[in-house]
């Protein structure tokens, strides 16, 4: 009997790792008619990072100081001429909530540990290239996060007067340092109602990046509990902020003019990556042009980090283990009181259905 | 035996998801080691210009620059496309060696607009050399919005006159 479950056991563990999630490569995308112009486009990202919406549009990665890795970024030429392109990478910085590009080929840290193959390309009308992009970084690199893009540049003629110069790229966040992956957190620290110069209502949340990464903030806004019980939303939050750690900024979510002014119970929902907080707070929008007070928001926070998954994992799989043994030693037991008391066993109250199971054919 | 079922059914399924959440811990420990990677399924981020020869700037005048369009087809795998240009201007030179610093030079973009999807445009300040210029989140796919930069000189005494020739860069991501 105990061989028999403990095959039982073999074949739902080896079941179990069946369902853990293949690490392989996805399905070939097919590549349809690249957009006018040139255009970038990332064609892998970390396995690890594959429910994180961030990791389908950036190179994100936290590396060990000592580390290389290798990322495809596809480079395309939606004009009907052929044309000559330049790889590199140039050094980044948040400003004002965006992530803006720094000129010419500035450098950082970033962009020292990093190569294209190849560095430049004729691509044909229609065509895409395929660049591989390599970071390697330096066993002395110092922790924290570094930015920057990995570009395609196309020069157009001057002629004497002033050029003009197109770049497309991939945005970089990388994270350096040892062990895993730093903390993302933030916090909405005001909610304020407000109207525009054009008397439009609008939400504004003021967030804090309290985390160790930067953020790329997207969500919504849903007003409930308003004049009458009106429920309104949810709005989405129309534009993308970035903000690097410590940075505190707004994200606005514009509303339509025929909502009544309140109150109402605003919850906003803000997403980075894998990890979401919301704050709710009591709104009244003003009349005119201009803002409430701001109110500090019951925030509610969620998320998952891949430490905090190796723990749920060993956390279940102790469990079960634990589970094994007491069964084991349950069936021990059990199995000597069978040949000394066997009376007894069929006079206990509790779990009538073993010893029911277990008692001689009358 | 009830009870035995039971409690082995229980202690087979707790395996089965440890065994399966340990299998995701796993994968994240041997990425972290030896990454290994997915293919993306996003679409194409794409910046077009008119094609235009060199501009002349006029001192005090903004000076239209050829016609943007940026096109942003990955506004899928429930997000949104989101993307910022920035812009920069170099020094302009002057065959004799004259020069115009760059901070003398203002970058603004005439109201743009999506001509083919959705979205909302940030409203973006002019920015003097270098910085964001225009930045815009689209609601569907391959979504397209158009602009027109301008450049400011300010007006100032030129040290020569002459043809100066620079620099204006785009950048989108």
């Amino acid at each position: 009997m105990a061989w028999t479950t403990t095959r039982r056991l073999v074949l739902v563990l080896v079941a179990g790792a069946l369902c853990a999630p293949a690490t392989g490569a996805w399905a070939q995308a097919s590549t349809p008619t690249p957009p006018p112009g040139i255009g970038a486009k990332l064609l892998e990202g970390p396995a690890a990072n594959r429910d994180d919406p961030r990791a389908h549009e950036y190179i994100i990665d936290h590396l060990a100081p000592g580390t290389t890795i290798s990322r495809k970024v596809g480079f395309s030429n939606g004009d009907d001429q052929p044309v000559d392109l330049a790889f590199y990478a140039a050094s980044s910085k948040i400003i004002d909530g965006t992530f803006a590009v720094d000129p010419g080929r500035a450098n950082n840290d970033l962009t020292s540990w990093t190569s294209f193959s190849p560095s430049s390309a004729t691509v044909q009308p229609g065509q895409t290239v395929p660049v591989t992009v390599t970071i390697a970084v330096p066993a002395d690199a110092t922790r924290g996060e570094r930015y920057a893009a990995a570009l395609a540049e196309r020069a157009t003629s001057g002629d004497g007067g002033v050029a003009t110069v197109s770049r497309v790229g991939i945005r970089i966040y990388l994270s350096v340092g040892p062990g895993g992956a730093p903390i993302t957190s933030f916090t909405i620290d005001t909610l304020t109602a407000g109207r525009d110069g054009q008397g439009a209502p609008l939400v504004t949340a003021q967030v804090h990046n309290t985390g160790e990464r930067a953020i790329d903030l997207s969500g919504e806004l849903a007003l409930t509990k308003g004049p009458s019980s009106l429920s309104a939303g949810p709005f989405p939050v129309r534009t993308r902020s970035t903000l690097e750690p410590g940075q505190s900024g707004p994200v606005a979510v514009p509303l339509d003019r025929a909502l009544p002014n309140g109150p109402w119970d605003a919850t906003i929902t803000l997403i980075s990556g894998v990890t979401s907080v919301s704050g709710t707070a009591r709104l009244t929008f003003p009349s005119d042009a201009g803002a409430s007070a701001a109110v500090a928001p019951v925030q509610e926070e969620s998320g998952s980090s891949p430490v905090g998954a190796g723990a749920l994992a060993l956390g279940v799989l102790l469990a079960a283990l634990v589970a094994w043994l007491l069964l084991r030693r349950r069936r021990r037991t059990t199995s000597g009181s069978e040949k000394r008391e066997p009376v007894e066993r069929e006079s206990a109250p509790v779990l009538p259905g073993v010893l029911t199971k277990r008692s001689p054919p009358r | 035996m009830k009870f035995r079922k039971m409690l082995t059914l229980a202690v087979a399924g707790t395996a089965v998801a440890g065994t399966s959440l340990l299998g995701v811990g796993m994968t994240a420990a041997y990425a972290a080691d030896q990454p290994v990677t997915f293919e993306v399924a996003g679409g194409t981020l794409a910046i077009a210009q008119t094609p235009t020869a060199g501009t002349a700037l006029v001192q005090g005048t903004a000076v239209d620059m050829p016609v943007t369009t940026v096109t942003d087809g990955r506004a899928e795998f429930d997000r949104t496309g989101s993307w910022v240009v920035s812009a920069s201007v170099t020094n302009l030179t002057e065959s004799g060696g004259a020069t115009i610093l760059a901070d003398q030079i203002t970058l603004d973009e005439t109201v743009g607009s999506f001509t083919a999807g959705t979205g909302t445009r940030v409203a973006a300040a002019a920015v003097v050399a270098t910085g964001p210029l225009v930045s815009a989140t689209g609601d569907s796919i391959n979504s397209v919005f158009t602009y027109t930069p301008t450049a400011l000189l300010a007006a100032q005494t030129l040290p020569f006159s002459g043809s100066y020739a620079g620099t204006v860069t785009q950048t989108v991501v």
